[in-house]
């Protein structure tokens, strides 16, 4: 094991401050060792920050009085002399008397701290999120050379390919080194032949993906181009995590036998831990050419990835890849006119579902951070009004100004650096809400983590947002004119380009949180139109599971149906049980399994324009299971037997779109694009969201499970009470008719449709989160501001008072004083947010960008809080006595 | 410094907690024997501060032991009292003894 080292920089920072020689040098050494033991309790995350912690500590505590004692030093009382000389003495010197100032008033700094922390935190986050998925190499060989390929007609460019057309692609190109096939999705199979079956994710490639991508086996070996024959054995690569789960991590298993599915497939090799290409799956299989997804030029299931040709530039290889889609579309117009092949730069393929969600959080979080350093600056120079004393005070012992501007820097600069590491911590958070949040395709999304990059652009930024809050106010602080502040005594005064300077603060800081808010606002609203969707069925009181039949055992058509007839009728005949059925895709957890198709009395002009529809088969049970009304004709039954004529009944959503307005029943439908089948429409049922909440309705006919049958079914079953009470219900049923099928995805209907709205929701909330932050920030800001006024003004306001103003006058006078800045930052906030929420539009459902109710509701709640920020203040000028303030001279 | 016979309270801990560990007697151990023992929060800026100053006193010596690995090759310093610290250790007590004799009831508390 190689031994751990703590973080680089903190080390070489320890080098410079510590003493040299043996003392200093034992002192790193000890800290050292203290790093390697945390290391083995702690992550390295932890142990970092522990160190990182000690190393400022220590630097602080052991080394400022040694400087002292050990090089003493004639000007240390006094520093006239040396105002910007680069001494580290001073320096610690100023860190010292910083330290005193900002434990003396604990509040403050607490507020300052956790201001900076919060928006240190936010843009460390984001920055590590951007840099892992969108900036770091991709962990593949030569990366920048990968294409994506994918389908394309008239309508889209992100379609699928059949098999036979892309080996054709294959075989015909020379622009690509390699150019490999996957298969478009995965599927659930069952291992069986150890204690239990399992169900697990299959994915099927072509046989050089993986060394195209330049990732080897960690045991045994790669596909080989044969396995891609028929006549070859069927062959399987493990995950690192199906290997440990399965095998225990048993390296004999190169050779052994894995039955999927009931069929043999010999385990040539286990792929290293971490290979999440595209997505997770469990174990990859071969594409064979002849049988199964790889072997037609009709079906469309797959897509391809290429690397290009050194030399071969994407635009060369766009317009070979057409002239090998044309040759094709000439050869087999049945299957391919208007097809061909688009190529996407690998990476983009990959950030693309991420990119608008990442872009709105960060620019999210650039706006907490802005709010956060307009509020910092706002404070820092309130505080530089009060200590105007203090600042004539050491100026007329002899301080220059050089050397005050310098203690207030490294003031705000120390307060950063604590917030900054504060700022980690939450960081570290919400990276995890980051890593939930993004796709799994993204690449580095389960990496998102804080790593040396991260720390040394968390220390750049607070040091920045140190200097830069800090140094206005610490130039004004430093400027004050030492007799005027002295011979004034107590009171002190402030200038009219102070006031003005807080108050455009305070006005920057209302408008970018009332753009926030609005934006928060919108994808509220969005959710909550997304939530309140008919899905077209009653999702409440419904328990689904997935049962996936062996192929071995139940080769025949017959056993599929009956084995589903059965379940369902055993299932729904139980107590606590209303209703029970099957479907082969359950509605909004999968979409897919989409067949060309047209009315038999209404066909396409062109062949190559007919649409497509969801097949998808049920039991009879189902429509009655899942409440989908039945509109007119009838629903599937007994008489649907495997041998009488095929029937379908169809949904609203494929009548709207294949016979528009008129009545299906009766009518013939035309299924498939090389052998056409007519079947009967029997039936029509209500519409369902097959595929998403926020996507329309996509048209869907409903085959028997007798006439259509299919391996892998979900179930439905309605209970009388809460769905969970019938868990067991379901699992004896299938058991008790074969203990061999395994019960997989157990879940209830509500949760499914909550599943899939998951990533809307975790956005709204991160958002939501971070314009409540920028709105606190900027209340707190507003009521800073004008407390500060009313309390430079008490002596003014007394006078008014004793001249005769009543208190509703003086609370006018600060209200409109706070309520004025309020309304120009809304006004502001208002057109930025208008210009600005159109980057939200991909992301919002049922709501427009400039939705009118959303910027009124917001731009009111906005204005409540600041109102109440004003209050306060306000209400205390209105009591002010006018002797305690004239006394107060 | 220098001149003062008698040595600090933290001082006084620290060499003990010395002779206590003999031969383990590094920095680390140190730390977290005064923190077990005593009961007491030690800030490591405090310890290596006075160690130093106990050095400096003539207290207090080290040699430097083998570096173990996951030290990177920093030094080990094994920390032991000398003579001259064992007699101011001595003289401090012994102080102490003298001053607290007669008022054993008052000090051991209900």
């Amino acid at each position: 094991m190689s031994i751990k080292r703590p973080p680089r920089f903190a080390e070489s920072l320890l080098r410079k401050l510590l003493p040299r020689g043996i003392r200093g040098d034992g002192v790193i050494g000890d800290l050292r060792e203290e790093y390697v033991r945390v290391r083995t309790r702690r992550a390295a995350f932890t142990a970092n920050l522990l160190y990182c912690a000690n190393a400022i500590l220590i630097s602080v505590q052991y080394s400022l009085p040694h400087w002292r004692t050990k090089k003493p030093n004639p000007r240390a009382t006094s520093d006239q002399h040396h105002p910007w000389t680069g001494s580290v003495e001073t320096l610690l010197q100023d860190i010292r008397i910083a330290v005193r100032n900002l434990l003396k008033r604990p509040g403050f700094t607490l507020v300052v701290v956790a201001t900076f922390a919060v928006g240190i935190g936010g843009t460390v986050a984001m920055f590590s999120a951007l840099n892992s998925a969108f900036l770091a190499p991709l962990p593949y060989d030569d990366p920048n050379r990968l294409v994506f390929c994918t389908g394309r007609n008239r309508e889209s460019t992100t379609g699928f390919l059949s098999a036979w057309d892309l080996f054709d692609y294959r075989e015909q190109n020379d622009v690509f080194e390699p150019l490999e096939l996957i298969r478009g999705f995965d599927v659930s199979v069952t291992i069986t032949g150890g204690e239990r079956p399992e169900r697990v994710t299959e994915r099927e490639i072509s046989t050089g993906l993986f060394s195209m991508l330049g990732v080897a086996p960690l045991i045994g070996r790669d596909f080989v181009r044969g396995e891609e024959e028929v006549e070859a054995g069927r062959v399987v690569l493990l995950s690192y995590g199906f290997w440990q789960r399965r095998f225990g991590g048993e390296p004999d298993v190169v050779g052994n036998t894995l039955m999927i599915d009931d069929r043999p497939h010999t385990i040539v090799g286990v792929m290293p831990a971490g290979l999440d290409f595209l997505r997770e799956a469990d174990i990859w299989t071969a594409v064979r050419r002849d049988t199964g997804w790889g072997s037609s030029r009709g079906p469309q299931n797959w897509y391809a990835i290429g690397r290009l040709r050194d030399g071969v530039s994407i635009v060369q290889a766009q317009e070979q890849v057409n002239v090998i889609g044309q040759r094709l579309a000439e050869e087999y117009p049945e299957t391919n006119a208007n097809r061909g092949m688009h190529l996407t730069v690998f990476r983009e393929r990959l950030v693309r579902g991420a990119r608008p969600m990442f872009l709105v959080l960060a620019g999210a979080v650039g706006f907490v951070l802005l709010v956060a350093c307009a509020n910092l600056a706002g404070l820092l120079l309130a505080r530089g009004v009060t200590r105007s004393g203090e600042m004539a005070v050491r100026s007329a012992l002899g301080a220059s100004r050089g050397r005050l501007v310098r203690l207030l820097l490294t003031e705000s600069v120390l307060i950063a650096g604590f917030g900054g590491l504060l700022g980690l911590f939450l960081s570290h958070w919400l990276l995890q809400v980051l890593k939930q949040l993004a796709p799994a395709s993204l690449p580095g999304a389960r990496g998102f983590g804080v790593d040396v990059t991260a720390l040394i652009f968390a220390m750049a930024v607070s040091i920045a947002m140190g200097l830069l809050v800090g140094l206005v106010p610490a130039i004004r602080s430093a400027n004050a004119n030492i007799a005027g502040q002295l011979s004034i005594g107590r009171r002190i005064s402030d200038s009219l380009s102070g006031t003005r300077l807080r108050g455009t603060l305070v006005v920057a800081q209302v408008t970018l949180s009332l753009v926030l808010l609005i934006g928060s606002g919108l994808l509220m609203r969005s959710f909550w139109q997304l939530q309140s969707v008919d899905p077209g069925f009653e999702a409440g009181g419904v328990l689904t599971a997935e049962v996936a039949l062996p192929q071995g055992r139940y080769s025949s058509g017959v056993e599929v149906s009956r084995f589903f007839g059965t379940l369902s009728e055993q299932i729904a005949d139980r107590p606590g049980v209303v209703a029970a059925g099957a479907i082969s895709r359950l509605p909004i957890a999968s979409g897919g399994g989409d067949w060309p198709v047209y009315a038999e009395d209404n066909p396409p002009a062109d062949q190559s324009e007919g649409g497509s529809a969801f097949t998808r088969t049920v039991t009879d049970g189902y429509f009655e299971a899942m409440r989908i009304p039945l509109l007119t004709g009838r629903g599937l039954g007994i008489d649907d037997a495997r041998d009488a004529p095929i029937v379908a009944v169809v949904d609203e959503a494929w009548v709207d779109r294949f016979l528009p307005g008129e009545d299906p029943v009766g009518r013939n439908l035309v299924l498939g694009n090389t052998q056409r089948r007519v079947i009967r429409i029997v039936g029509l049922v209500g519409r369902v969201h097959g595929f998403s909440l926020s996507s329309n309705p996509f048209p869907t006919m409903y085959f028997s499970v007798n006439q259509w049958p299919r391996r892998t079914m979900s179930l439905v079953v309605r209970a009388a009470s809460e769905p969970t009470s019938v868990t067991s219900t379901v699992r004896n049923a299938v058991s008790e008719i074969d203990p061999n099928v395994p019960v997989a995805k157990i879940a209830t209907m509500t949760d499914v449709i909550s599943i899939s709205i998951a990533q809307p929701r975790r956005t709204t909330l991160l958002l939501g989160a971070f314009a409540t932050v920028a709105l606190l920030l900027a209340t707190l800001g507003l009521y800073g501001v004008l407390a500060f006024f009313v309390n430079q003004r008490t002596h003014e306001l007394g006078v008014r008072v004793a001249l005769g103003a009543g208190s509703a006058s003086v609370l006018r006078l600060v209200m409109r004083r706070g309520l004025l800045l309020v309304g120009i930052g809304l006004l502001l906030g208002i057109a930025g947010a208008a210009t600005s929420t159109r980057f939200l539009q991909s992301m919002l459902f049922g709501v427009g960008s400039t939705d009118a109710l959303t910027f009124v509701v917001v731009s009111l709640v906005l204005l409540a809080a600041a109102t109440a920020a004003c209050l306060i203040p306000a209400l205390r000028a209105a009591r002010v006595d006018p002797l305690t303030a004239l006394r107060a001279e | 410094m220098g001149g003062s016979v008698f040595l600090g309270q933290f001082e006084q801990m620290v060499m003990l907690t010395l002779l206590q560990l003999g031969d383990d007697a590094h920095a680390i151990n140190i730390r977290s024997y005064l923190e077990e023992q005593a009961g007491h929060r030690v800030t490591r800026g405090a310890l290596y501060r006075t160690l130093d100053r106990l050095e400096d006193k003539g207290h207090v010596a080290w040699e430097a032991d083998e570096p173990a690995p996951e030290r990177g090759g920093f030094p080990k310093r094994r920390f032991s009292v000398t003579k001259q610290g064992l007699k101011a250790l001595r003289a401090s007590h012994g102080a102490l003894h003298t001053l607290s004799s007669g008022l054993e009831a008052e000090l051991r508390g209900p």
